[in-house]
């Protein structure tokens, strides 16, 4: 990610300051999220408040109606008691006058919830009163009095609102009886209802809160708590809609919300209760100020958001500050140290956050010292980089050169906006300059020999549609001196678009024309030949017609062959039982001819005398001779059918040990064998040998043990003779090959040869040499059986190789032989 | 019966009279007993009546014998616990390779080519006599002995 423009630079600044703001403000989002659930706590605390406050409310006023209907009975009870009491004053129902007034004016001092207390005589007529009155006042169409006329009993009268004297109150009335039962004397009383205030205050109750009592009429009977105390007496009486605005509900108790005559919002809770009697219904009010309700609620929810506030501020700006030292300022700083890279393209720096913060957090630590591992793989990417773009432009140089330097024109096709690029041998191949190419394939198509025009539109045709895998083409192109180049043009696309559509094609154009001129001429030659040949094929066929009927005749051979063979094997088994038998059977005579020649020399040796001796001698000499010839007959049908093992044997070794021991046998034992005529003509002789060490051929070491063991033995008794006995082994060296037949055995192969300097031989009967049982000396001069050289010779034969000799007589003998 | 005598299986005249002649020229003296075909030999040999001590010493074997061939009889007296320690030494004409390996692998002690000449013959039978009737140490007889 290697910066490349300051415009991107730029950009990247740009980038970082918006992250930086955005990095504060989700910060501070994020507390005030984390603030709005208390700030609803708070609210739903305060609105939890407020609800507690007016349930609070809702009992106050439920136990002061309770309360209020409670000293409403014990009201009636108490006034019940009181009038029984006064009623039993003799005073009071005897009516008399002065002690009546001053008993009931003593009883109105004590209960001042009394505005007033009389006695009335049966007509109605009251004279008795608590307070002082000027004259009787009749009371006899009072309804309280009507009713105790009526009733006898006690009695509870409507409520009574006087306007004149502004109060209400409640009449109550308690008959004296005579004793025929007929009205004597009425005692009543009259509640101040004013006097309820007295109760009220009793409860302490919240201040701006009003209590109302209206009659059946829905008249005032009694308020309080509202603003101006002086004029409550005034509202006494009054329809309650008209002072109020509101009217007395239906149903038996509930509440409303309203706002009063002195501007304060209220919730009145009412109920209907009745007094004593039915006709006294009457409904309470007691109404509440709202505020003075849900102010202390309010007050505390206040206080509770204020501080939430509160908090919250300094929470913002402990954040704001937090966020500027611990975040912002080390992300800031990281980006300055990282522009710094950028505009310095330091390699390896070292970026160091972590050294110039107080308290780096540890995801900026990791930050930062991922950034160096990030910078370091970086700028170790950016030299490898560099080296890459270094061997490019070294490849490229490289190209150009091997371009340059294999004369190779280069052409580079840019195929979307028809472009050539071409090299300076492109055209100088045609005989231009390259200033003469025109940047477009048209004049390249223009000059194409017009037979090649199609072929080469079509091979490339044929590469852009994806048919072959390169373009590789030869045409002729028309030269500058008007001649036509033979062009060998190879192309491949290099580069295509992301859909595989390609875009560039790139080639290059080698001069064939005298590739193509040498092929012309062997073209040429070719057909030349092929007429030869032509006719040759048909002498041919000749021949081969010949040699087929040949091959035929020959496979007829061969099949003569193949049973002639097999007549052969049988014929070798024949043979094989004849020398076991031979060996066996011919032995056993002779043996006993000899036994007992001997045998007859020993026990009649007198009677035979010397002369008889001897041919007795002769008989067993001759015997002894048959048995060796046996002997010898049988080792060579031995070899003929015995099986060869090849191995690679040292014969000079071979010929050491053969000498050795041959060396004993015949110059001392045969030789004493021999008979004493020939014994006497040996003289005792010296035998040196000289053989040629480490000469070794493969072979099978048994047969060339027998090859030697003739040779040599051969060429022991022929140097009988001589005083000093020469016998050589060894092999031919290059240089001493002048005989002819010698060279035309060579060929290649090892010479051995055994060369003596014994009696030699007369060339004359060297054909018959190698014969079984042909001698070229007399037995009585060297016996044998003339068969040890045609064993040699077969051996040789089975060798595959050859054997000859060459001899003078009494100039010793050389045995030749190749394996 | 001599408790050393030589039993010699041979069927050509000549050469019975020819071996006893060599056997009397070295002065050997033991008994020799001449079976002249195999059949008569093995029946010699491997008649149970007799006794470990009627055995010969010494059995030249000619491997050329009417009825039954030298190499079965050397074979049939191998294969018999009482006779198949018996010193037998095979005298024959033939050199073959194929006699002389099956003679031994037959269990032959020795194996000698009677020469034609006689006086090599004589010496043979010298060195044979002194060899195997002396200086020899004679098996144990028989073979239920334990060793079988």
């Amino acid at each position: 990610m290697m910066l490349k423009s300051s415009n991107n630079k730029q950009c990247c600044k740009d980038t970082f300051q918006v992250y930086r703001w955005k990095l504060r403000t989700h910060l501070l989002i994020l507390i005030f999220i984390i603030f709005i659930p208390v700030l609803g706590l708070l609210i739903f605390l305060g609105y939890d408040d407020r609800q507690q406050s007016l349930e609070n409310i809702e009992e106050q006023s439920r136990q002061m109606f309770k309360l209020f209907v409670d000293e409403q009975v014990s009201m009636i009870d108490t006034t019940l008691q009181l009038l029984e009491i006064l009623s039993h004053i003799p005073a009071v129902y005897n009516l008399e006058l002065g002690e009546c007034n001053t008993i009931l004016n003593t009883v109105k001092s004590h209960t001042p919830e009394y505005s007033t207390i009389v006695a009335a005589d049966k007509n109605g007529v009251i004279n008795c009163c608590a307070v002082p009155i000027k004259e009787p006042i009749d009371v006899k169409d009072r309804s309280w009095f009507k009713r105790i006329v009526q009733t006898r009993e006690f009695v509870i009268d409507d409520f009574l609102i006087s306007r004149s004297a502004h109060k209400a109150s409640l009449p109550f009335a308690y008959p004296i009886l005579d004793d025929l039962g007929n009205l004597k004397v009425a005692v009543g009383a009259a509640f101040d209802l004013s006097y309820y205030s007295h109760i009220f205050n009793r409860i302490l109750l919240p201040p701006e809160s009003v209590i109302i009592i209206t009659d059946k009429k829905e008249d005032i009977l009694y308020i309080s708590g509202l603003s101006k105390e002086n004029k409550t007496s005034e509202l006494l009486g009054q329809p309650l809609v008209k002072i109020r605005g509101f009217g007395v509900p239906t149903q038996s108790k509930g509440n409303f919300t309203v706002i009063d005559s002195d501007n304060v919002e209220r919730i009145y809770w009412f109920e209907n209760l009745s007094v004593g009697q039915s006709s006294n219904n009457i409904c309470l009010f007691v109404g509440f100020s709202k505020k003075v309700i849900f102010d202390k609620a309010n007050q505390l929810m206040l206080r509770n958001i204020s501080l939430l506030a509160l908090f919250a501020i300094l929470s913002f700006g402990f954040t704001w500050f937090f966020c500027e030292k611990s975040i912002v300022k080390p992300i800031n700083l990281l980006v300055q140290k990282i522009q710094t890279l950028h505009d310095k393209r330091v390699p390896n720096i070292e970026i160091g956050v972590s050294k110039t913060l107080f308290h780096p957090t540890q995801e900026l630590e990791l930050l930062s010292t991922t950034f160096e591992d990030l910078m370091n793989k970086l700028s170790q990417r950016e030299k490898e980089r560099n080296q890459a773009e270094e061997s490019v432009l070294e490849s490229k140089e490289r190209l150009e050169s091997v371009l340059k330097g294999s004369q190779l024109g280069y052409w580079d096709w840019d195929i979307t906006t028809g472009k050539v690029e071409r090299n300076e041998r492109w055209a100088d191949m045609l005989g231009y300059t390259l200033s003469e190419i025109e940047l477009n394939v048209k004049q390249w198509t223009d000059l194409h020999h017009p037979d090649d025009r199609e072929a080469a539109w079509k091979s490339i045709n044929d590469h852009l549609e994806g048919k072959s895998d390169t373009h590789k083409l030869e045409y002729r192109m028309l030269a500058k001196d008007g001649s036509y180049k033979w062009i060998l043009d190879c192309a491949k696309i290099v580069k295509r678009d992301p859909e595989g559509r390609p875009l560039r094609m790139s080639g290059t154009h080698t001069d064939i024309t005298e590739r193509k001129k040498i092929e012309e001429d062997i073209r040429k030659l070719n057909a030349e030949l092929e007429n030869r040949v032509l006719e040759r094929t048909a002498l041919f066929e000749a021949a081969n017609y010949q040699l087929e009927e040949i091959n035929k005749q020959l496979e007829l051979a061969n099949i003569q062959l193949e049973s002639a063979n097999s007549q052969l094997n049988a014929t070798n088994k024949e043979l094989e039982a004849f020398s076991y038998s031979v060996s066996h059977d011919l032995r056993a005579p002779l043996r006993s001819i000899d036994g007992w020649s001997l045998a007859l020399v020993e026990e009649f040796e007198e009677i035979i005398g010397e002369e008889g001796k001897r041919y007795i001698e002769r008989i067993r000499t001759e015997t002894q001779r048959m048995g060796q010839l046996i002997d010898s007959l049988l080792k060579l049908s031995r070899i003929t059918k015995s099986e060869m093992f090849i191995n690679q044997v040292n014969i000079s070794e071979l010929a050491s040990n053969v000498a050795g021991k041959l060396k004993e046998s015949y110059s001392e034992n045969i030789k004493e064998s021999y008979p004493d005529n020939i014994k006497k003509s040996y003289p005792e002789s010296t035998v040196e040998f000289i053989i040629e060490p480490d000469l070794t051929v493969y072979a099978d070491q048994g047969m060339m043990d027998i090859v030697l063991t003739n040779l040599i033995g051969n060429a022991l008794k022929f140097t009988g003779k001589q005083t000093i006995a020469r016998i050589e082994f060894g092999k031919l060296s290059k240089n001493s090959l002048q005989n002819s037949e010698i060279q035309s055995e060579y060929n290649g192969k090892q010479i051995f040869f055994i060369k003596d300097n014994g009696a030699g031989f007369d060339m004359k009967y060297s054909g018959k040499l190698f014969g079984a049982f042909q001698r070229l000396h007399k037995e009585s001069e060297f016996p044998g059986t003339g068969i040890g050289l045609a064993t040699v010779q077969r051996i040789i034969h089975k060798h595959g190789g050859r054997v000859w000799a060459e001899g003078e007589v009494n100039k010793g003998a050389t045995f030749y032989f190749t394996l | 019966m001599n408790s050393k005598t030589i039993l010699l299986i041979e069927d050509n005249s000549s050469d019975i009279e020819l071996t006893k002649r060599a056997f009397k020229k070295n002065h050997i003296k033991n008994e020799i007993i001449v079976m002249e075909d195999g059949q008569d030999a093995l029946d010699y040999l491997l008649n149970p009546s007799n006794s470990y001590e009627q055995l010969p010493v010494l059995t030249l074997l000619d491997l050329k014998l009417p009825r039954i061939d030298g190499l079965e009889v050397l074979q049939r007296i191998r294969s018999d616990s009482r006779t198949k320690r018996l010193p037998i030494v095979v005298l024959t004409s033939s050199k073959e390779e194929k006699d002389i390996a099956a003679a031994y692998d037959n269990g032959a002690n020795s194996y000698i080519r009677k020469p034609v000449d006689f006086k090599q013959f004589k010496e043979s039978i010298g060195i044979l006599g002194s060899y195997w009737l002396s200086l020899n140490e004679s098996p144990p007889k028989g073979g239920n002995d334990g060793y079988n």
